[in-house]
């Protein structure tokens, strides 16, 4: 029976690995690719996290993909609760758990357990190649009708985060005149109908973002992105390049921040000057000539996969000026290390809002994610500090730094009503302790011998309980206001 | 703050103000018939409640204010805006003076006045101008002005549930106007003029509209306050200064010179919490706050300290919410409010678990000026390259998130915010807050918006400072560093101070 086993295992990988090796094959207007996806979510609460909001219903494109699996947009499976898969012209409705999701691309994996599914099933396979700029067909599923096809025009590519990621990855322009989704749709080239990315936005001015296929080729293969680990500043002002020692050559942008732990930590350091980028010549506002795709961001040298010129795994070359000597560098190709985000905005990389309750009061996390759930003013109605904090410091500067611990509000009970109208203030000690994390601050208050919890805040605001009083005024909050859990994480 | 709001002077196009005035005076039976119908509809209850004087001898002291302003724009302080036309009222107090609202007669040019059946406007001075408490006391100098005139006298502060009578030109009128309001409540509250100081005010429940604006409020006969601005939220909800308040502002003009409100610079909190007490060794029973915080250069720099807890000022014993313990409801810093600089503040209080008294002068906070509105002032800024500094101010930020151009613009206002805190009370921030754009600024959007920290190395403290870091540099190249960005800005001195003459010309920089 082990052997059986481990045979059929040999065989699927075999196939597996066929299926992303080989050729590309055209997608038929009538090829059962495109199916439908129906997922039932239920979004956090992030003021109050021991909430969640009412459950909802998106509906999006999934690609089958070969062996069960589907290509969705991750938009589209965060806090998922239920997934449903329905092929075009069946009513049959299957089930599909979330396999993995890659949150800077926005693209996600679902596996489908039951065998029956593949069948009649047709496997899109993602290529390398792009044609660019040229004409396509968007392919979507709706309801009970068959596949439709929509005209696109694939304008050119660009570089920038997508949907609120933190890694910029390389887009695909679109126009079109017809009203479309961009949920997950499939594009293919008009000619050939080789399949050439996944539609992901889509405006009413007719212009939309299409994932390209290499960049999704890369996903499905299991293999994570690189993040340059730095910010620069365009260096197009005279002064600035006399001051910098760039005397006529019109090359170099100034490194402005540079990341702990990222792939520049160590290598880079702050006003150092780029030059080139893998012999690409980077100009003063931080663009490079590409060969085939034009004028591009220099964020595409370190952040491509597309095969003939990805910076995945491999060291990038630098030339720099530093202190106005030019210097060459190499760079190793590192993921965006998680640790370094310090407050999280744009997308939720499926992390739910951490919170901690002590003697009745709510302690957070600082993410974008809280202040936004204030309403369309929440930049006028949020502490002006937690407001400066989230604009200027969301990526650590230095290894030191901890995430910003706040208290978000007080749940009002007797025990502490000195203190209920605190509200939105920053954490600054704990009997002396400072404190980088809710994991650290919980620790903190369970070790401590002394007979007093002593939180001080950074207006000077202070919290004083005997540390028996945080367990029953907790006991008593939970039971009041009806909150399972004194902590979530 | 958002609840009150000064009542604006009543404002018109000054042309179409003088040519109704004008109208009113060339046809004076409308203007005698409106008079004995105002009488016929006043005099019943006046006369019963007003009891020690007539609505006529009452006119004898109100004034009608007329003013022509011109303010200078914070966003642009190189130009100066339209002239505009306002009325407001005030009353005539002792020794010859009108005592009114400052917001009446904030940023006048021209301000004139006259008293019921006056046919001539009379020219008016302003004397003393207090825009920390919203009062100004005005003088006219043709001594015809007072001929059969009455001074007022100053009452008390007024009962709970007590009637008040408000006097006034509402409206733009020339007539006077009554309305009675009772007193609904007495407290500590801000005052909108400056959007920062917080004195005692009573509320009534009475419309003060525009034109309102410094008539008095009279109860007896007596002044009981000064009618000065309304809520924006409940309606026929007014307040009136009382007259500690006014009396604070006389005596502080006594000699000469308007000095304004001494500042204690702490912050405190409750003390409801029994471990919290415990924590610091407050004995079972005592009263009082705790202090959380004390701002430099405020009267309790180095006196008070965060920690000390607060049980007694000038022996009046404080509660735990911070209100004085005699009346519980007025909060404790009302004391501080009747000082004035040099007065002695004296606390009880308990400090490492020892009672003590500490005692200091009292004095004004520094820092207090740029979080106040000001009015009828120059805003200094500095023009480097095309980039436009000025020091960081109410007006300024007011103007400048009007512009919509406030990107990245979370810093400057978190540090206007927490000034007293983030303020060592020498220093003032410095704010790079637009350009005047020129070829050799074009890169400069980076730091929009952004506070100076340094130059060349050297801490900014002032807008002064760094004018004169900037202006005597021998330095080719200039560093400005900004707070929250790592790199910092590179200019060429000769260059930025070339572009500096073609840009006063195309933009028009007078002075400058």
């Amino acid at each position: 029976m082990k052997s059986f086993s481990s045979i059929f295992v040999s065989i699927s990988l075999l196939l597996f690995s066929y299926s992303i090796t080989s050729k590309p094959i055209p997608v038929g207007i009538n090829d059962t690719s495109i199916l439908q996806i129906k997922v039932t979510v239920l979004y956090p609460n992030y003021i109050q996290p021991w909430r969640f909001k009412i459950p909802e219903i998106r509906q999006s494109t999934g690609i089958y993909i070969g062996e069960n699996r589907v290509l969705v947009p991750a938009q589209a499976v965060y806090f998922y609760t239920n997934i449903e898969v329905k092929k075009p012209e069946s009513l049959k409705v299957f089930t599909a758990e979330l396999e993995r999701m890659d949150a800077d691309l926005g693209l996600a994996l679902l596996k489908i357990n039951d065998p029956s599914f593949q069948k009649d099933l047709k496997i899109v396979q993602f290529p390398s190649d792009l044609f660019l700029p040229g004409l396509g067909f968007v392919m979507e599923s709706k309801d009970q009708r068959s596949l439709e096809e929509k005209k696109v025009r694939l304008i050119r590519m660009d570089i920038e985060s997508y949907a609120s990621g933190y890694v910029e990855l390389p887009y695909i322009e679109i126009q079109s005149e017809e009203k479309l989704d961009g949920v997950g749709e499939l594009i293919v080239d008009a000619t050939s109908r080789i399949p050439q990315g996944i539609l992901y936005q889509f405006k009413e001015n007719g212009i939309g973002k299409m994932i390209p296929s290499f960049s999704i080729k890369h996903f499905i293969e299991g293999k994570s992105f690189p993040f340059k680990g730095f910010r620069y500043k365009p260096l197009v002002d005279s002064a600035s390049r006399n001051y910098f020692g760039l005397k006529k050559d019109d090359l170099g942008v100034l490194v402005a921040e540079v990341y702990p732990g990222s792939s520049a930590d160590g290598i880079l350091q702050l006003e150092d000057v780029i030059l080139e980028v893998s012999n690409f010549k980077i100009d003063p506002k931080g663009y490079f000539d590409h060969p085939k795709f034009g004028k591009l961001n220099m964020s595409y040298l370190f952040h491509n996969t597309y095969e003939s010129d990805s910076a995945h795994e491999k060291k990038i070359k630098l030339k720099i000026f530093r202190n106005k000597k030019p210097m060459s560098l190499e760079m190793d190709s590192k993921p965006l290390n998680e640790w370094s985000i310090r407050i999280p905005h744009g997308n939720t990389r499926f992390q739910l809002p951490k919170y901690l309750m002590l003697a009745g009061i709510i302690f957070q996390e600082l993410s974008e994610h809280y202040l936004t759930e204030h309403g369309n003013q929440w930049r006028n109605r949020v502490s002006k500090e937690l407001l400066y904090l989230n604009d200027f410091y969301r990526i650590k500067r230095n290894a030191k730094e901890g995430k910003v611990i706040f208290l978000s509000q007080v749940l009002p009970l007797s025990g502490n009503k000195a203190y209920h109208n605190a509200h939105q203030l920053i954490l600054k000690s704990v009997n002396g302790h400072e404190i980088g994390s809710l994991e650290e601050l919980r620790s903190v208050i369970n070790d401590t011998n002394t007979p007093f919890i002593r939180f001080v805040m950074n207006d000077g605001f202070e919290l004083i309980f005997q540390k028996e009083e945080i367990n029953s005024l907790n006991e008593e909050a939970k039971k009041s206001f009806q909150i399972a859990k004194e902590f979530n994480f | 703050m958002k609840e009150k709001k000064a009542t604006d002077p009543n404002t018109m196009d000054s042309n179409k103000l003088m040519q109704k005035q004008k109208k009113i005076l060339s046809n004076p039976f409308p203007f005698a018939s409106t008079i004995l119908f105002f009488l016929f509809l006043y005099s019943p209850f006046i006369s019963a409640e007003s009891s020690s004087q007539s609505v006529d001898e009452i006119r004898k002291s109100v004034v009608q204010i007329r003013v022509f302003s011109q303010a200078k724009d914070p966003y642009s302080p190189w130009i100066s805006s339209g002239i505009a036309a306002s009325t407001g009222s005030g009353f005539l107090i002792a020794n010859n003076r009108i005592l009114t609202n400052a917001h009446v007669v904030s940023n006048a040019k021209f301000i004139e006045a006259q008293r019921n059946n006056q046919t001539e406007w009379y020219e008016v001075k302003v004397l003393f101008i207090a825009h920390d408490c919203d009062l100004a006391i005005l003088e006219v100098p043709d001594t015809n002005f007072y001929a059969n005139s009455l001074e007022l006298e100053l009452g008390g502060i007024p009962e709970l549930a007590s009637p008040v009578d408000i006097i006034g030109y509402p409206i733009g009128g020339s007539k006077i106007s009554v309305s009675r309001g009772i007193v609904s409540r007495i407290e500590q509250a801000s005052y909108a003029h400056s959007q920062i100081d917080s004195h005692l005010v009573v509320q009534v429940d009475a419309a003060i509209n525009p034109g309102n604006s410094g008539g008095p409020a009279l109860q007896n006969g007596k002044v009981v306050g000064v009618a000065f601005q309304a809520s924006t939220k409940g309606e026929n909800i007014g307040y009136i200064i009382p007259t500690n308040v006014i009396h604070h502002f006389l005596k502080d003009i006594e000699d000469g010179v308007y000095d304004g409100y001494v500042e204690l610079g702490i912050q405190t909190q409750n003390s409801y919490s029994e471990s919290h007490r415990k924590f610091y060794g407050i004995p079972q029973g005592e009263e009082g706050v705790f202090v959380t915080r004390v701002f430099k250069q405020g009267s309790a720099d180095g006196f008070l300290q965060a920690g000390d807890y607060l049980t007694a000022i000038d022996g009046r014993k404080i509660g735990k919410n911070g209100n004085l313990q005699e009346t519980n409801s007025i909060d404790f810093l009302e004391v501080i409010d009747n000082k004035f600089a040099g007065d002695d503040i004296r606390f009880d209080l308990i400090r490492n678990k020892k009672k003590i008294q500490v005692s200091f002068p009292a004095k004004k906070m520094p820092q207090m000026e740029n979080q106040r509105s000001s009015y009828g002032k120059e805003y200094p800024y500095f023009i480097f390259g095309g980039l436009v500094f000025q020091t960081v101010n109410r007006d300024l930020l007011e103007a400048w998130s009007k512009t919509g151009q406030t990107q990245g613009g979370s810093l400057l206002v978190y540090r206007f915010y927490d000034a007293s805190h983030l303020s060592d009370g020498d220093a003032e921030d410095v704010v790079l807050y637009r350009k005047l754009s020129h070829p050799s600024n074009s890169h400069s959007d980076f730091y929009l918006n952004m506070v100076v920290s340094s130059v060349n190395g050297t801490t900014v403290k002032n807008l002064n400072h760094f004018k004169s870091l900037l202006q005597s540099t021998k330095e080719k190249i200039v560093k400005i560093h900004f707070y929250g960005v790592q790199v910092p800005m590179i200019l060429e001195r000769e260059e930025s101070e070339k572009a500096d003459e073609q840009i006063k010309k195309t933009y028009h920089l007078i002075g400058k």
